[in-house]
């Protein structure tokens, strides 16, 4: 009995009471006593509601509990169905729940600061005459800024601003960290407090003012033993620049604060007013909370005509950007996030259709068994719900092995991850994690259930019972076919996409870099400032290191740098100056990427010096320079650049005082090498500075040797230890081959292509499986029909030609709407893919055929079923 | 029928028997047993309304807040077909089950 009382609404508890209520009232009126008596005629009226409850509550959850105990036990007598079908739900619940957790902080997860919505990143981005600066991100001169903004601008509620540097706490146990920079405002501004001391005051922030420290969480724990009595201590820093006097620390700041952009342990006032002017204005990083209703986009109109404020060089063009600060923070690996989000999507899409199929061929075997049931009373309804049960345990079941997946799949996520994706590496299963991994358990289980539950309503009626096996094939297998072919449209759009990627993953691959980094070793040393306390010391040392590097076995050359070898930037850009021509006054110049060198580096990297010569060895002439052909190009627009003298902007810094760099004469032209964020990046201007004894020094100091070399990788990198242990054995050192260096920076098409090309590949074997599940039953169906017509006289190679034609018509379709999906989609992927269009007809061809080429294979075997069916065995079968 | 030993068996066949009647709330429901019985029958107030509840849930009666001509809100229920299928087969074997008792007290 009682099979529909699932669907029976259940009465709220306020009904249950004011019905008992009610019986009260009509029992005291009927027998004329007061409501006190009637009451307690009635018992405990507690105790019966709570046995009205219990008959809602108890029953339902039996038939709960004979659910799933029954769809158990028909998994144990199919136990092959339920493995499968619960391993792929719990890859694609797996795959979708790993990814959720890698990129959670990149899209969804709310910033630190209060309001976060309301806060932007303001500034303009200064684009050079006929070019473009790739990667630029907004900023300002600190001069405008303080000119223009001294009363915030109407489309904001207030402003502030921040710079970070590189520094070292000069005490006993040096340490490098970063600072920053920021205004008075900046932590009320981003609606932060201090968890300890006090926030900066408009007095802090006056110039010349005594400075004081906010020190970050990590540090006050790391360097202080969170202990509260770090308030009023002082600080030695030690800047690019030279020593800063001592800063007191008035603050802690909280533990989940976390910078809007870049990271810094030490934040000081920058004290950026009143101004004082310098040769080179600093651009510096504003930041400002909207006023209510104001858009980002709204903000950048309204300051349009402020445009004409910001000083810019003759034939610059500048424009605002106002962006939201998650996009500032993310950038670009939103849309890469995006677009793997959608990737793992139509897997588990494709993952639920593949279930759903085997959950309807299922349905279909059982038909009998179902209109059985019926007969004997068990109503459809009961049995749909059934059905829905059963799609929902394998969704459970499927879910916690997809947790287990997600766990190993998230440490892979974050080991491969590349390394501009903000936040992967503290990406972890957290209760965020787990709701959404629940949410999708839920949907998963209702989205396989839903089609069989509908189609056991449909199985239930007698005419189930009366058809047998050889019954043509009615609306299921239509169906099957339609989720087949939708399954494999969706695998070719997925097969498409990562062709696409592969493609373009080659060609960033073999970009032409412009040197060789093939048997090279770099050898990076931060010098602590307090062992090495002057340039000379570092000098020596590196002098000392490259000496000795040079006569390890198999050493063909090697050369030091400020910087990291190339095919990354140089550590710094800075305005230079062109010797004869005049400068603009209130005009910053084009700031260019400066690498200090020594002789050999372009030997050891093998760049092509295609005018002039290489830097002399040994030189002790005038400081000399090699441009590249880009930065020839800006700096002298097409004049003979070899011969003419260039000055990079001041920075070295000597007792505080400003020493302006000396001229370097233009000996040398190279080919385009790159060095941008990332190998696809067009090679920007660039200067190489020669370092030469007794000449300018690199004002960031050298921090690593490149060494080209005859022995194995493993080899160089031990003689390069051994000969740093000898020099300074407390010295740490990184060591890494250019391979490597490689490596890392494809390190995010690799990331793409290789999850996509996973993915694509499991859907293609998904779609085989679907195929050969359908074809197979089609087969099985049709036995009778096959009999008959190999009976009376088709060849076993007509009759598997059909079966074939009949998944190929399905193939035909699949790959027809997979190239409309496609070709939508893969819209999104463009601007991920280098040197390769989205419709691509190469990519798109071989994507098609190996989805042929794996389908028919799946259809092969049924084929040869139908092909070897005994027509007297299946007309006697009736 | 297994369970018609059980006194809630009684009761849910006096509740289907009222109701075959016409619609009525559950304290209508008490009072005809009374009545009709002679008041030999006086129903457990605390028992009927959970078993109304459970005929309700089986699908045999449908209930529905109406309210009375003296108006008042009222939980009233309504026999369904299900219900008057299974009245007619407990109320078979309830005769036979007494009318065998009866004949075993004769003996005896």
């Amino acid at each position: 009995m009682g099979m529909k009382d699932w669907f029976r609404r259940r009465p709220s508890d306020d009904e249950m009471r004011e019905e008992l209520e009610a019986h009260v009232a009509m029992r005291a009126e009927h027998d004329g006593v007061d409501e006190a008596t009637a009451r307690r005629r009635l018992g405990n009226t507690l105790r019966t509601r709570e046995a009205m409850r219990r008959v809602w509550i108890a029953e339902w959850w039996d038939a709960l509990r004979q659910d799933a105990h029954y769809t158990w036990r028909s998994w144990r007598r199919q136990p092959g169905f339920a493995l499968g079908a619960v391993l792929v739900l719990a890859l694609g619940l797996g795959s979708s729940t790993a990814l959720f957790a890698a990129l959670d902080r990149v899209l969804f997860r709310p910033l630190p600061f209060a309001d976060f919505d309301r806060l932007v990143s303001v500034g303009v981005i200064v684009t050079p005459p006929g070019g473009s600066f790739a990667g630029r991100t907004e900023s300002m001169p600190d001069r405008d800024y303080v000119r223009m903004w001294n009363t915030t601008p109407a489309p904001f509620e207030a402003v502030t601003s921040m710079d970070t540097w590189t520094c070292e706490i000069a005490e006993e146990q040096p340490e490098g960290v970063r600072c920053g920079d920021v205004e008075h405002n900046f932590l009320r501004v981003l609606g932060v407090r201090v968890a300890l001391g006090r926030d900066f005051a408009p007095e802090d922030d006056v110039r010349a003012a005594p400075r004081g420290a906010l020190i970050s969480h990590a540090l006050w724990v790391r360097r202080y033993g969170a202990n509260p009595a770090v308030v009023e201590r002082t600080l030695s820093l030690e800047t690019a620049k030279g020593p800063m006097p001592r800063v007191p620390i008035i603050g802690v700041l909280p533990p989940e604060f976390d910078m809007p952009v870049e990271a810094a342990d030490i934040l000081l006032p920058s004290q950026l007013r009143p101004f004082a002017p310098a040769p080179f204005a600093a651009e510096i990083m504003p930041f400002a909370r909207l006023k209510p209703g104001v858009t980002p986009e709204r903000a950048e109109v309204m300051l349009a005509p402020q445009l004409s404020q910001i000083s810019t060089s003759p034939g610059f063009r500048a424009e605002w950007r106002v962006r939201s600060l998650r996009d500032r923070r993310v950038g670009d690996a939103a849309r890469v996030a995006w677009l793997l989000m959608g990737a793992v999507a139509v897997f588990l899409l494709i993952a639920c259709v593949n279930v759903t199929n085997l959950m309807l061929a299922r349905v279909a075997e059982r038909r009998r068994e179902f209109a059985l049931r019926a007969a004997i009373g068990a109503g459809r309804v009961r049995l749909a719900r059934l059905a829905l049960a059963e799609s929902l345990l394998l969704s459970l079941a499927a879910g916690g092995g997809g947790l287990v997946i997600a766990f190993a799949l998230l440490r892979t996520f974050v080991a491969m991850a590349p390394p501009n994706v903000p936040g992967i590496a503290d990406a972890s299963m957290d209760v965020r994690v787990f709701v959404v991994a629940i949410v999708l358990v839920v949907i998963t289980g209702v989205a396989i259930g839903v089609w069989p539950a509908l189609s056991v309503l449909r199985a239930g009626g007698l005419e189930g019972l009366r058809s047998t096996s050889t019954a043509s094939p009615g609306a299921r297998p239509r169906v099957r076919f339609a989720l087949v072919t939708t399954q494999i449209a969706l695998t070719l759009a997925l097969l498409g996409g990562s062709a696409l990627l592969l493609r373009s993953l080659w060609k960033v691959v073999s970009v032409p870099l412009g040197f060789d980094a093939e048997h090279v070793i770099t050898l990076t040393a931060g010098l602590s400032r307090t062992r090495y306390p002057t340039p000379e010391h570092a000098t020596a040392f590196f002098d000392e290191l490259l000496t000795r590097a040079r006569a390890t076995p198999g050493a063909i050359s090697a050369a030091l740098s400020d910087s990291p070898s190339p095919p990354r930037p140089p550590r710094g850009r800075i305005a230079i100056t062109v010797e004869g021509r005049p400068i603009e006054p209130n005009a910053p110049q084009v700031p260019i990427a400066v690498r200090w060198v020594t002789p050999h580096y372009f030997e050891t990297f093998r760049i092509p010096v295609i005018r002039g010569t290489r830097l002399e060895s040994d030189g002790t002439g005038e400081p000399a320079v090699v441009l590249n052909e880009s930065a020839e190009r800006i700096l002298f627009a097409g004049e003979r650049a070899i011969g003419r003298r260039i000055r990079p902007a001041a920075f070295g810094f000597s007792n505080g005082q400003e020493v302006p760099n000396p001229w370097f004469t233009v000996v040398g032209v190279t080919a385009a090498v790159r060095n941008g964020q990332s190998l696809t990046d067009p090679p920007a201007p660039e200067v190489f500075l020669a370092t030469r004894t007794g000449g300018p020094v690199p004002p960031l100091g050298l921090s690593r040797l490149s060494l080209r070399t005859t022995a194995t990788p493993s080899d160089a990198v031990t003689f390069l230890r051994q000969i740093t242990a000898d020099l300074d054995p407390r010295q740490l050192v990184t060591i890494q081959t250019g391979n490597e260096l490689l490596t890392t920076l494809t390190a995010r098409p690799r990331f793409i292509a290789s999850l996509l090309t996973a993915f694509a590949v499991l859907a293609l074997l998904l779609a085989a499986a679907g195929l050969y599940s359908v074809a197979s039953y089609l087969v099985l169906q049709r036995r009778r029909d096959i009999g008959v017509r190999i009976a009376i006289g088709a060849s076993p190679r007509d009759v598997a030609q059909q079966v074939v034609s009949e998944a190929g018509r399905c193939i035909v379709a699949g790959a027809l709407l997979g190239c409309a999906l496609g070709w939508v989609g893969t819209r999104a992927l463009q601007s991920q893919l280098y040197e390769v269009e989205a419709l691509d007809p190469a990519a798109w061809t071989a994507a098609v055929l190996a989805l042929s080429l794996v389908l028919l294979a799946a259809v092969f075997r049924p084929a040869r079923h139908a092909a070897h069916v005994d027509p007297i065995a299946a007309l006697r079968a009736e | 029928m297994a369970n018609q030993e059980n006194p809630q068996a009684a009761l849910e066949l006096l509740i289907l028997k009222t109701l075959a009647a016409g619609p009525n709330h559950g304290f209508g429901i008490a009072l005809h047993i009374e009545e009709a019985s002679s008041a030999l029958l006086r129903v457990e107030e605390g028992s009927l309304y959970p078993a109304l509840h459970r005929l309700d849930k089986a699908g045999f009666i449908d209930a529905e807040w109406t309210v009375t001509e003296n108006g008042r809100r009222a939980r009233v229920y309504r026999l369904t077909k299900d219900g008057r299928k299974r009245l007619k087969e407990i109320e078979e074997s309830w005769t036979t089950l007494a009318e065998g008792v009866k004949r075993v007290l004769r003996w005896a």
